[in-house]
């Protein structure tokens, strides 16, 4: 069973290649299965490994002397996190196959989705610190790829840059936390190093400070969350997949699976709580102002992701990923969702010109409703469970205040859904003012694929979805529903058990006094939404003027602007300074004055070849008296 | 013996300098290559006079070599000459500066 480990990785990395060689040869159709093909191997594969009785699975993989010893290595925490890579990922494929299948660069897309999950399978696989760091550039590159796949639109090139470079602040802080373990511990393999960790807690503390730097930038919290909203300028799958799902969540991987380190930390660990609490309560009050239906699940996706820090931080490991487990079903579910309502506006995202989505789409009017349900933490639906772990672990460990805001967070997570639901599902179709024709105004590019695939022209007409997205998004609705349901059994406390050995794990059951008033908060923040932004409601006027000014919620509260002031404009100060003074003066001062040289001894020699006969001949006699002075009186 | 030999080689190092100093003032073609044969003939003096020094015949040979070598000079100068008088009409050295600057 061990064998399968390397296939799961290089199956999808050997359909990338194959893709991106074949992708303008290949049909459409070819190139779907083959994509959607070599995922369901991997997740096939996956869930063999999670059915078979053993708990660890390990394969050496190469060995580059004493330095690196390359290993894969699936234990019961690796195999829960690639159940979501792979199977939600294949949702996502499948979903890509009907949504990007007008999209002329189609094959492009698959191949760099297949990467993605080739890379997000090594990141979760390695049995080495630096094996998760050659997954966790890969997943960057891929992310960026992907951001950028509209390279034609330049806030999708600049988005991509954005999130790269925010993600290489986050690699330095981990390649320096890395190296300081290698010196420390003398080796990058998990089981070495978490078997010493305890030997030297103020180094593991400090490595685990790094760590976190890098989880940060790769999960999108503050401060480092600034590219997130960007990224979503990449086409929706890659929203779901990798920008909601599962990429961001490796800031949540890491922290998890370096938990016996973060144990024995306490800065560290109390970093990655406060990291959390402040996430999910700033993602989730942001997500309530943004007027793009895909900001808004960015923010609501670094809101939840700072409940699963919260839940890391407090050392209820198996509570974060128990939410990364369902929020990535209810997540993609929305994201996927999203996608399908934006056909149905022209590919315009602006939820203030939405409304009415009920009579256009009834079946996206439900996923969406279930999304978000699960997402606001109701009971019976998923993140109902795996949230209310989270405010359970931070009762018990008596932190009021991370308790306080997480719960606030949740008022807020249902408010913004609420008035996602108000302004997207309720009310009549937006109609521009003054203009009958502004339908067919196409504000993305991915729009107009779709409407050249289904041969409609006008944004009025109802469209009929693809079968394909129809039924990933069927499949990702009802997983947001049941996901949750194995908490019944303890099923997430069961299966991750192995992995968090000799850390004590305690069964919670349903608190009903803390879910009550989560749920109730959510109730009354959800109503107080309600009354602004339904129909003929206090604020909905003023919320879908577009003209009104732009607040510090629609600013993002100007972390973007506080970045240009601090880092960006300094840079390109810096940038002109080089270009106008230390290369236009002193380089090219060097170069010319090199020239400037050159060019005085040459007026000087000149002299020297007048052109007169004469002059030459004076040459030739001077120098052979000069000789004949030189033998005369030295020699 | 020794004092005319003397004499003789200051003879020939004035020959010398006065067709050197010709060579060099001078910018009529015709005065040059004159000049340049008045040096010649200080080289042959010289080679003729430490001949009878060493009292062998290796200088006089010499001194045929250079004027059969002259006599090929001032043929192969004087054509040069004729070409320059027909490009430039005239017989100046100072006119011929082509490779200036």
């Amino acid at each position: 069973m061990s064998a399968l480990l390397p296939a799961i990785i290089l199956v999808p990395l050997l359909s990338a290649a194959v893709l991106a060689y074949f992708r303008n040869s290949w049909s459409k159709t070819a190139i779907s299965w083959v994509a959607c093909g070599s995922v369901f191997a991997s997740f096939a594969m996956v869930v063999a490994l999670v059915v078979s009785p053993e708990e660890v699975f390990r394969s050496g993989f190469t060995t580059w002397g004493k330095l690196l010893d390359f290993g894969l290595l699936a234990d019961r925490l690796s195999m829960w996190w690639m159940l979501v890579v792979t199977g939600c990922g294949l949702l996502i494929h499948v979903y890509s196959t009907g949504y990007m299948r007008g999209d002329p660069s189609f094959g492009r897309f698959m191949a760099k989705m297949n990467y993605f999950i080739f890379a997000m399978s090594l990141l979760v696989l390695a049995d080495n610190f630096a094996g998760l760091l050659m997954g966790w550039a890969n997943v960057g590159l891929a992310s960026y790829l992907l951001i950028g796949f509209y390279h034609k639109k330049p806030a999708a090139t600049s988005a991509a840059m954005k999130a790269f470079v925010m993600n290489m602040i986050g690699e330095a802080g981990m390649i320096a936390g890395i190296a300081i373990m290698f010196r420390v511990f003398g080796t990058f393999k998990f089981d070495a190093v978490f078997a010493r960790a305890a030997e030297a807690p103020h180094a593991v503390n400090t490595i685990c400070l790094l760590l976190l730097v890098g989880a940060v930038a790769k999960s999108a919290q503050m401060p480092l969350h600034t590219w997130l909203p960007y990224a979503m300028e990449g086409p929706t799958p890659v929203s779901a997949l990798i920008h909601a799902a599962t990429m961001v969540t490796a800031g949540v991987y890491l922290v998890s699976r370096a938990w016996p380190m973060f144990e024995v930390t306490t800065t560290a660990a109390s970093a990655v709580m406060w990291v959390g609490a402040i996430g999910a309560l700033f993602g989730a009050v942001v997500a309530a102002g943004q007027n793009d239906i895909k900001r808004v699940l960015a923010f609501s996706t670094l809101s939840q992701i700072g409940y699963m820090f919260l839940a890391n931080g407090l050392g209820a490991y198996v509570a974060a990923d128990f939410h990364f487990f369902t929020h990535a079903f209810f997540k993609a579910a929305l994201f996927l969702t999203a996608g399908i309502v934006v056909h149905h506006y022209a590919g315009d995202q602006d939820i203030r010109k939405m409304g009415g989505l009920w009579q256009k789409d009834k079946f996206a009017t439900v996923a969406l409703v279930l999304g978000m349900l699960a997402l606001i933490g109701i009971w019976p639906f998923a993140g109902f469970f795996s949230k209310d772990e989270i405010l359970l672990a931070a009762l018990h460990s008596h932190n009021y205040v991370v308790l306080g805001i997480a719960l606030l967070a949740a008022g807020f997570t249902a408010f913004y859904n609420v008035r996602l639901f108000s302004l997207v599902v309720l009310g009549e179709p937006w109609v521009a003012p003054g203009a009958k024709v502004s339908g067919k105004k196409r504000a993305s590019a991915h729009a107009d694929h779709a409407h050249a695939e289904h041969g409609h022209g006008h944004a009025e007409h109802h469209h009929a979805t693809p079968m394909a997205q129809v039924i990933s998004v069927g499949i990702l609705a009802v997983l947001s529903v049941i996901s949750g349901w194995i908490f019944f059994f303890h099923g997430q406390l069961t299966f991750l058990e192995p992995a968090f050995h000799g850390l004590e794990l305690v069964e919670e059951k349903i608190n009903w006094a803390l879910a009550g008033g989560a749920m109730g908060l959510a109730a009354v923040f959800g109503l107080v939404s309600w009354m602004l932004f339904r129909p003929g409601g206090l604020r909905r006027q003023a919320e879908v003027d577009l003209g009104a000014k732009a607040g510090p919620l629609v600013r993002m509260f100007y972390f973007d602007d506080l970045y240009e002031w601090i880092a960006i404009k300094p840079v390109q100060a810096l940038a002109a300074f080089a270009a106008n003074v230390g290369d236009a003066k002193i380089i090219d001062g060097l170069v010319d004055g090199l020239g400037k040289v050159a060019a005085a001894l040459g007026s000087g020699l000149r002299a020297l070849s007048g052109g007169y006969v004469r002059r030459y001949a004076l040459t030739v006699f001077g120098g052979v008296i000069l000789m004949l002075c030189y033998y005369v009186f030295y020699a | 013996m020794l004092a005319s030999m003397n004499l003789y080689v200051a003879l020939a190092a004035v020959l010398f300098a006065l067709g050197g100093i010709g060579v060099l003032v001078r910018r009529s073609p015709l005065a040059i290559l004159m000049s340049v044969e008045i040096m010649w003939n200080a080289a042959n003096l010289l080679f003729l006079t430490f001949a009878r020094v060493h009292g062998n015949l290796d200088g006089h040979v010499m001194a045929f070599l250079v004027i059969t070598v002259a006599a090929a000079e001032v043929a192969i100068g004087l054509a040069i000459i004729v070409l320059l008088f027909r490009k430039k009409d005239s017989a100046d050295v100072d006119q011929v500066a082509e490779l200036k600057n």
